[in-house]
């Protein structure tokens, strides 16, 4: 018998031949998940490189005086505090503390929200546009950085939703790792590379 | 025989729910609802975005962007995203899918079912490709006599090209890799079936929007796209770029998920020293495609914020650099040719191997050939840049690396040729590809150092040289490869066996009508004709027609092989194949033709290399409850 | 074992000597500068040093699938090697060796050759492309090339090259040269053209764009012309000198005026009086497009002496003088358009 040309066991989804696509977790399922997620974050970052090298070809050390540099600072506070919080999340619900946990999630999310309005203040505001070779640089690095920010809010907030409804435990919590994870990365693309980048460089 | 199959061997655990209603509407056309919907919401918002801050609602390409943009999400859940796996995120359960023929139109987490779909949508992009490049052909017989004017064959060279680069990406990785992969090492599926299924579904979109360019005043910069040209000409440019970007996604995690199955799910026993080589090379081929594809998609969104964010990464009247997009783009765009060739280098050894009934040799530094050309790949992309403009102190330190990567690409030839040195060769259709591969490649990688030389390249830059370089290494690399993999892996996953004749004389009319075309096509470059041309002087007529006429005839070499799939795939009764037509030691042959749901009856368990042919008392994986691989010599299978 | 091995020696001996004698007759370029024969030379090196290669692996895969092919399915395995000993390390050894010895010579031996530029040649010219023709200028003689490429055979020439728009490539088959051209740089390429020659004779002679730049890349050229250095010297005096930039009109001329939109000029007739000098005001209305205009005798004809306002991007506005001319019909055109740009001048 083929796969191809004739359906197994004769039509529908009968119960004589119930095929399961979903296996018994492997083994090694934990690492599994984390190499994963490290993985595709090497990945990522590969992007932010990218446009980090293109600032420097373009525009060399150059900086415009009218980039708000106490704003950036502003921002970078916010979110090294937003990343303590969603460690503090993980910590949390490690210990099976779920309303300490929930709370610390909910504060991440709140910074995270206050980062992307900041970053819209920054842009509203900036004297310098786009059509130029440090503002090129500037609104798409912030861009990239606060598209990802958003990605990774959405997930932080999936995560709150399933934590209010009791998913997750003491231990089993890899959606809470992965995310504050992947936020944690985020946060770190700003503070190494865009913040720097950008405003110090 | 596969029913038994099935209810042999360890119970399987009961359904995880009872199945939801099967929806009314077939998955693609709910994902094309989604998608529709998606569109207009993005578009619609990007409207009032835009009437807000006073300016004109409608900016044909901006819209499109974001409208694209939730659309390909609408397109992914519609399609099985949301019913497959999305469900578990918000609480809810998540049923299995259709079991029948269905499940090849729908978000399958089976990596058998996947690697089909990719062999089936790549085999079909192959042949578009290959439409047009019997256009371009047709074009290029005369210089004055022509079906197109210059803009129509600047759109359909730059399809054809990447349509074709498409296909060199995926076809091996996305087809025989999801497919074998998991088998080969002894793995129930990948690490992320779910994450599988959605790297398949981001290829559709892909198809369509380069169809969909040609509405939209289509592209005329090649698959290259180099800007300014690439920021000032029609808009499908957009199109093209949104789908690199899209393509690239479904590369990225695609190479993710092989690299964390071959990481962490081998079977037991199952050391690196042991790994079948095929596997080998899809691993240093996942590497390239997880951490080069994002300068892809980079240089591409770098061209479309020009375009509709009013930056300046490449205008020089507003202090863009040109040159920045190449960079970019060949730091990609070269370690993106290993991506195609070192699966294929994989498949033929593998081929070799078994056909040639002998331990592959040199295994340890074929090994190291792939791991060597995986290190270099970083290093030489600037090669393709030699008289684009760039600092000349570029140009000595780029001409060594390149150079260098013909050592670790000579120890490919080393293990097939030691290999195939007083083996007993197997001449049937999957050999006859694997040595064609060889024969071919071995052109490609000769021609290759006279574009590696600073001083020839010069001379041989933009011309048909360079073409007829490329297309021997991908085509008769890469495409030989591939058929020498379907040949060989077509009785496991149809269960049937193919015509042999009709086999033959699909190798023998290829082999034939690929070389006489593109030698034609060396020879037409050494004289003088550069690439994306729509006409040419008089002088080089002969050539062209040449070259043509031979083209046409490459074109009709694939009859035998359509034929041969139909007759084969098509009828009630047709020859069916055991589980181990090549008496070959590897895992996948251990199985039944087609291999049930979880791959194996029961975990195998490694104890030996995959190709010690006739070395007394090795084996290579042990099944309990169906015994031990051996040799022939040894009786059993 | 040994026979094998002998024999499979003499194959490749074989086809090594049948290929080195195929090389000799491979390209026919007769090479039109100096350059040329640099490139000439290190290709044929690599091609000497890549036969032996290509054949040496021909030899294996022919010996092989003859002397070891078995006719249906092996009843038994072949020899059981594994490839652990001398022979990989050997085979390391001379791959290495070859790759090193190409990428010396011709490789960095060469390159320094090819790529190095006279800061003080004989002539320098000055090359623009543009979407989709050539500008060409002799800066230091202060003549604007026609619609082709005019160069002295024997003395050294250094082209600095740049794009108005997209980029293009500077390519002159004969001459084995190339370089892009890239907007908001300028590349250069030296050369000494070794004989002489033309496009009429041998389409090898021709300045062709050589990276893809958009719908016309194909029929962006111009013709190339080497001529001995007297004849050189004569050409140039014959030129007109170039007008100046930004010329002011001249009072008491026929004064005529036509603007650019969309690629295409706002009218396909002028008309002005015989004997009168005149002034045309060519308003370029095409943000980042190049257009200019020129007058011509005729379609086939030459450019009348001066009649030429320099390629330049919109939005711009041009004046160009034209001497008094004859009663007759003239040509006027973009040239970097000139199929849609076109018109007549009818002079009474």
């Amino acid at each position: 018998m083929t796969a191809l040309t004739r359906p197994a066991g004769g039509g529908g989804a009968g119960a004589a031949l119930m095929v399961h696509e979903a296996h018994p977790p492997h083994p090694a399922k934990p690492a599994i998940d984390r190499l994963g997620l490290w993985l595709f974050i090497a990945s990522e970052s590969m992007l932010f490189l990218t446009l980090a090298v293109a600032r420097f070809y373009l525009a060399g050390l150059d900086r415009p005086e009218e980039v708000n540099l106490p704003l950036g600072l502003t921002l970078t506070v916010d979110l090294l505090l937003s990343s303590l919080l969603s460690y503090r999340a993980v910590t949390k619900i490690r210990t099976g503390d779920r309303p300490g946990f929930l709370a610390a999630l909910a504060a991440t999310i709140v910074l995270g929200v206050l980062f992307i309005g900041g970053v819209a203040m920054e842009w509203a505001s900036a004297e310098f546009g786009p059509g130029t070779p440090y503002g090129t640089a500037f609104f798409s690095m912030t861009g990239l950085h606060v598209s990802h920010l958003l990605s990774g809010l959405v997930v932080l907030v999936l995560v709150y939703r399933l934590g209010r409804r009791g998913s997750f435990s003491a231990d089993d919590h890899w959606g809470v790792t992965a995310a504050v994870r992947y936020w944690t990365f985020v946060d770190a693309m700003w503070l190494l590379v865009v913040f720097p980048t950008l405003y110090l460089l | 025989m596969s029913d038994d199959v099935h209810t042999v061997g360890e119970a399987r655990p009961a359904p995880a729910s009872p199945p939801t209603p099967a929806s009314a509407l077939v998955p693609i056309a709910r994902g094309l609802i989604w998608a529709l919907v998606g569109f207009a919401a993005g578009a619609g918002v990007t409207s009032l975005a835009r009437a807000a801050a006073g300016l004109e609602p409608w900016s044909l390409e901006l819209n499109f962007t974001v409208g694209y943009a939730v659309a390909l999400p609408g397109w992914l859940f519609g399609v099985g995203v949301w019913e497959r796996w999305g469900r578990e995120w918000f609480g809810r359960p998540v049923a299995d899918g259709p079991t029948d023929r269905r499940r090849y139109l729908a978000f399958s987490v089976d990596h058998k079912v996947i690697g089909i779909q990719y062999l089936v949508t790549f085999f079909g992009l192959f042949f578009l490709g290959g439409a047009l490049a019997m256009l371009i052909r047709w074009q290029l017989m005369s210089p004055t006599n022509q079906p197109l004017d210059a803009g129509a064959y600047n759109n359909v060279m730059s399809l054809h090209g990447i349509v074709m680069i498409a296909v060199a990406v995926a076809s091996v990785v996305g087809g025989f890799g999801n497919y074998f992969v998991p088998l080969l090492i002894g793995a129930r599926d990948m690490a992320f079936p779910r994450l599988n299924a959605l790297s398949y579904w981001l290829v559709p979109p892909v198809a369509v929007l380069l169809l969909l360019s040609l509405a939209f005043g289509g592209w005329d910069s090649g698959w290259t796209a180099y800007p300014p040209l690439s920021v000032r000409n029609a808009s499908g440019q957009v199109l093209f770029n949104l789908a690199i970007i899209t393509f690239g996604l479904s590369s990225i995690l695609g190479g993710l998920n092989f690299l964390v199955t071959i990481i962490h799910m081998r079977a037991p026993g199952m050391t690196w020293g042991r790994l079948p080589i095929f596997v080998w090379g899809i691993f240093a081929t996942s590497w390239i495609a997880l951490i080069f594809t994002q300068f892809f998609a980079a240089a591409l969104l770098m061209v479309l914020l020009d375009r509709i964010a009013g930056t300046s990464f490449f205008e020089a009247a507003t202090g863009g650099a040109p040159l920045l997009y190449q960079h970019i783009f060949w730091f990609y765009s070269h370690p993106a040719v290993y991506i195609f060739v070192m699966p294929g280098f994989g498949l033929t050894l593998e081929v070799i191997a078994h056909f040639s009934r002998k331990p592959l040799f040199a295994y340890r530094w074929a090994v190291a050939g792939f791991l060597g050309i995986l290190g270099l790949s970083g290093i030489v992309w600037a090669h393709h840049m030699f008289v684009a403009g760039m600092p000349g102190e570029l140009l000595a330190p780029i001409l060594v690396s390149t150079e260098l990567i013909s050592i670790p690409t000579g120890l490919i030839f080393l293990s097939a040729l030691g290999t195939l040195w007083m083996g007993r060769l197997w001449l049937r259709a999957p050999m006859l590809f694997a040595l064609g591969m060889v024969f071919n490649f071995l052109i490609g990688g000769v021609t290759g150092i006279f574009l590696a030389d600073v001083p020839t390249d010069i001379g041989l830059h933009d011309t048909y040289f360079v073409v007829a370089h490329f297309h021997y290494t991908i085509i008769g690399g890469e495409i030989f490869a591939l058929f020498a993999g379907l040949y060989y892996w077509f009785p496991k996953m149809t269960g049937r066996m193919y015509s042999e004749r009709l086999a033959k004389a699909h190798f023998w009319l290829m082999f034939l009508g690929f070389n006489a075309t593109f030698l034609a096509m060396f020879w037409v470059g050494l004289h003088g004709m550069n690439r994306r041309i729509f006409t040419y002087p008089i002088d080089l007529q002969g050539p062209n027609l040449v070259t043509s006429l031979f083209g046409f005839f490459l074109g009709i070499s694939f009859l035998p092989f359509l034929w041969n799939m139909a007759r084969t795939l098509l009828v009630r009764r047709a020859e069916p194949a055991p589980a181990n037509p090549w008496a070959a030691r590897t895992l996948e042959w251990q199985t039944s033709s087609p291999p049930p749901p979880e791959n194996f009856v029961a975990d195998p368990v490694i104890d030996g290399h995959p190709y010690d042919y006739g070395v007394p008392g090795s084996v290579h994986a042990i099944l309990p409850g169906v015994g031990a691989t051996g040799t022939l010599t040894e009786g059993t299978r | 074992m040994r026979r094998d091995v002998a024999r499979v020696g003499l194959l490749w001996l074989g086809l090594t000597v049948l290929g080195e004698l195929l090389a000799q007759a491979e390209i026919n370029l007769a090479p039109g500068s100096d350059k040329a024969e640099l490139i000439r030379g290190a290709f044929t090196t690599l091609l000497v040093i890549a036969v032996p290669v290509f054949t040496f692996v021909v030899a294996m895969l022919l010996y092989s699938v003859i002397r070891f092919r078995h006719a249906g399915e092996p009843t038994a395995a072949g020899a059981t090697v594994h490839g652990r000993g001398p022979i990989p390390i050997i085979w390391f050894g001379i791959t290495s060796g070859l790759a090193i010895l190409i990428m010396v010579y011709p490789g960095l031996i060469e390159l320094p050759r090819v790529t190095a530029i006279a800061s003080n040649p004989d002539l320098r010219v000055k090359v623009t492309g543009v979407q989709w023709t050539w500008q060409i200028e002799y800066p230091d003689l202060g003549i604007q090339g026609g619609q082709e490429l005019v160069l002295p055979v024997g003395r050294t020439v250094t082209f600095d090259i740049t794009s108005l728009d997209v980029v293009h490539a500077f390519w002159v088959p004969a001459f084995m040269m190339r370089i892009d051209a890239v907007p908001g740089q300028t590349t250069q390429v030296t050369l000494t053209p070794t004989r002489t020659g033309s496009f009429a004779a041998d389409r090898t002679f021709r300045l062709q764009c050589s990276q893809l730049c958009g719908l016309d890349h194909a029929r962006m050229m111009l013709p190339v012309r080497v001529l001995p250095a007297a004849e050189f010297d004569a050409w140039i005096k014959a030129q007109p000198k170039a007008p100046t930039a930004g010329a002011t009109p001249i009072p008491g001329a026929a004064e005529l005026s036509l603007s650019a939109r969309n690629t295409l000029f706002s009218t396909r007739r002028l008309e002005a009086p015989a004997g009168k000098p005149i002034t045309i005001t060519f308003d370029n209305q095409d943000a980042g497009i190049v257009h200019n205009i020129a007058i011509y005798e005729s379609a086939t004809g030459p450019l009348v002496d001066q009649a030429r306002s320099p390629l330049e991007a919109g939005p711009i506005t041009q004046v160009l003088n034209v001497p008094a001319l004859p009663a007759g019909t003239y040509l006027f055109r973009c040239d970097a358009h000139p199929t849609p740009m076109v018109g007549v001048l009818e002079v009474r």
